[in-house]
């Protein structure tokens, strides 16, 4: 009998699309609430956020299965840290703990592409960018997944971030207030759901400052 | 070496070379040198469709003239012989793979929303072979512990295997005896784990399940895939459903649903995925879960009017068609 019947996909790509801005003293992390395969919706109301650690958000798009156990592995390992240096881990060393947790699977990849949010020890935003093999990247800003593409240099004409190669280094956190990157990642997800199938329904946005973690949620289109 | 260390071992040469290839990280003209050298080493080479990669000539022979999807197995070689025989191997198209490649009996969606008092489930009674509808009272909606209710579709045997494993996980729970017990909200996160754990393995259970319950007064409803995506949501349905039974779901479905209500439109659902799912029939049964408990009904058949303009000249106005 020849073999006709349907095959079948390790990975799955559920879209969305993840943005994070640091600014001076606050960082905002966003996602949008969408989940899809293929040209279906599957619910239009799913967080891609997860809370790490105090001072540390993180938002991500891609395989929605590998984004879950991705997320646990990081919870019980947090927990772990938590034991043995009665703290919570800082944002900097989550971001070294996902670029290895993500590396740890290099030859049969978690299908995610993160973005993480936080404050640093010295309370000034700091924003981590990754690829799905744990390539990773502090900067001032940034957008993953399927929408990123759309947004990215949208934020790069509003944000003008200082080159990397710039000796001394320039400190990477936007000028923005925090009402203005609100806004601005309100008006990113807006803009992108207008061609971007995979974004929309609803933005969640979470911004962490000196006073703590505040949530915010804007409607987007649901076509 | 140890049989069982070798066995391990050749599992896991196997599922590097075709992750490898899966993600071009072996460029096919290196194949035969990577084959050789496997066969110096360990005694095991790489096959095509059986046949042995010898060298990058073979090796080219072998992939190029055959159209994709190539499949490749690990081959053990026998000390002294020539005779070759094919290891439980990841994709080879020999039979003898422990592994499910593609399902043998399905069922199709499972529709499931909340309403007043809990949750209503329906799903129809059939189990296809193929496109032959070969089963005709296959129930695939159960009662999982005390306070869920599980509905599959997809691999029927497999469904049969996930109920075997949640009886193993209720049991061990009323064990402790301590007047606790796992609710709809507990099992759905075990199921998800269970099914990415076998997707892991390259050795998926090939089902869609949706499950639902109440417990102490909450609603719970949510759905698994076959390779572990998972979600919640006030309605779900697999497959068919998604595409047929959601948007009439998003358009009709309301917080306060009484039974009756509810039923009626799940009747409108499935009426709907029977007009137009050619897998479906018109035996289903509807389940529904309460704080009072479960009940699932006798299997009944929808009145169905087949007269629609639609249906009698479909092409009607499509140019270019006959």
């Amino acid at each position: 009998m020849p073999k006709e019947q349907a095959n079948w996909s390790p990975y799955d790509n559920n879209g969305g699309t993840c943005v994070a801005i640091a600014g001076a003293d606050y960082c905002v992390i966003a996602a949008d609430t969408r989940m899809s395969t293929g040209y279906s919706i599957l619910t239009r109301d799913y967080s891609k956020i997860c809370k790490l650690a105090d001072k540390s958000i993180m938002a991500s798009s891609g395989f929605q299965a590998d984004v879950k156990a991705l997320q646990k592995v990081l919870a019980s390992r947090h927990s772990i840290y938590q034991h043995q240096h009665n703290k919570q881990m800082s944002c900097p060393a989550m971001a070294q703990l996902l670029s290895n947790t993500l590396y740890y699977k290099r030859f049969f990849p978690y299908y995610a592409f993160n973005v993480l949010g936080g404050l640093d020890s010295e309370g000034k935003g700091c924003v981590f960018t990754y690829d799905a093999v744990g390539s990773y990247e502090r900067v001032g800003y940034s957008a993953q997944g399927s929408g990123a593409t759309l947004i990215t240099p949208f934020l790069d004409n509003q944000l003008k971030s200082p080159s990397p190669l710039l000796l001394p280094a320039k400190d990477a956190v936007t000028p923005l207030s925090e009402s203005e990157a609100i806004d601005l990642v309100k008006t990113c997800f807006a803009s992108a759901t207008e061609r971007d199938i995979y974004t929309g329904d609803k933005v969640e946005i979470v911004i962490l400052n000196g006073d703590g973690i505040r949530h915010e949620y804007e409607e987007l289109r649901k076509d | 070496m140890i049989p069982w260390v070798r066995s391990r071992f050749l599992l896991f040469l196997e599922r590097t070379i075709h992750l490898s290839i899966l993600f071009n990280r072996i460029r096919t003209k290196y194949l035969g040198w990577v084959s050789s050298s496997l066969e110096q080493l360990f005694g095991v080479a790489i096959a095509v469709q059986g046949k042995k990669i010898k060298s990058r000539r073979t090796c080219f022979r072998l992939i190029n003239c055959r159209s994709p999807p190539v499949e490749y197995s690990l081959l053990k070689l026998e000390h002294s012989s020539n005779a070759l025989y094919v290891m439980d191997s990841l994709l080879s198209s020999e039979g003898d793979s422990q592994r499910t490649q593609y399902p043998y009996v399905t069922g199709t969606s499972v529709i499931g929303i909340k309403y007043k008092d809990g949750i209503l489930m329906a799903a129809d009674m059939g189990g296809s072979y193929g496109s032959t509808i070969r089963y005709k009272s296959v129930e695939r909606m159960k009662q999982v512990g005390k306070h869920s209710l599980l509905g599959a579709s997809g691999e029927i045997s497999d469904f049969q295997e996930i109920l075997k494993y949640l009886d193993d996980l209720i049991l061990n729970d009323n064990m402790w005896d301590d007047g606790n017990s796992l609710g709809p909200k507990e099992v759905h996160n075990y199921l998800t784990r269970v099914m990415y754990n076998r997707r892991n393995k390259f050795d998926p259970l090939w089902n869609s399940l949706i499950i639902g319950g109440v417990k102490n007064g909450h609603k719970y409803l949510g759905s698994v895939s076959m390779i572990g995506v998972h979600y919640e949501d006030n309605h779900v349905a697999t497959g068919f459903g998604n595409h047929l039974a959601r948007p009439i779901l998003r358009e009709e479905w309301r917080e306060d649903l009484t039974f009756e209500e509810g039923v009626k439109l799940l009747e409108k659902c499935m009426r709907n995925l029977l007009y137009r799912d050619r897998s479906a029939v018109n035996k289903l049964q509807i389940a529904k879960i309460t704080d009072e408990g479960l009940t699932v009904s006798q299997p009944y058949s929808l009145k169905t009017y087949w007269n629609f303009a639609a249906f009698e000249n479909p092409t009607v106005g499509a140019e270019g068609s006959w």
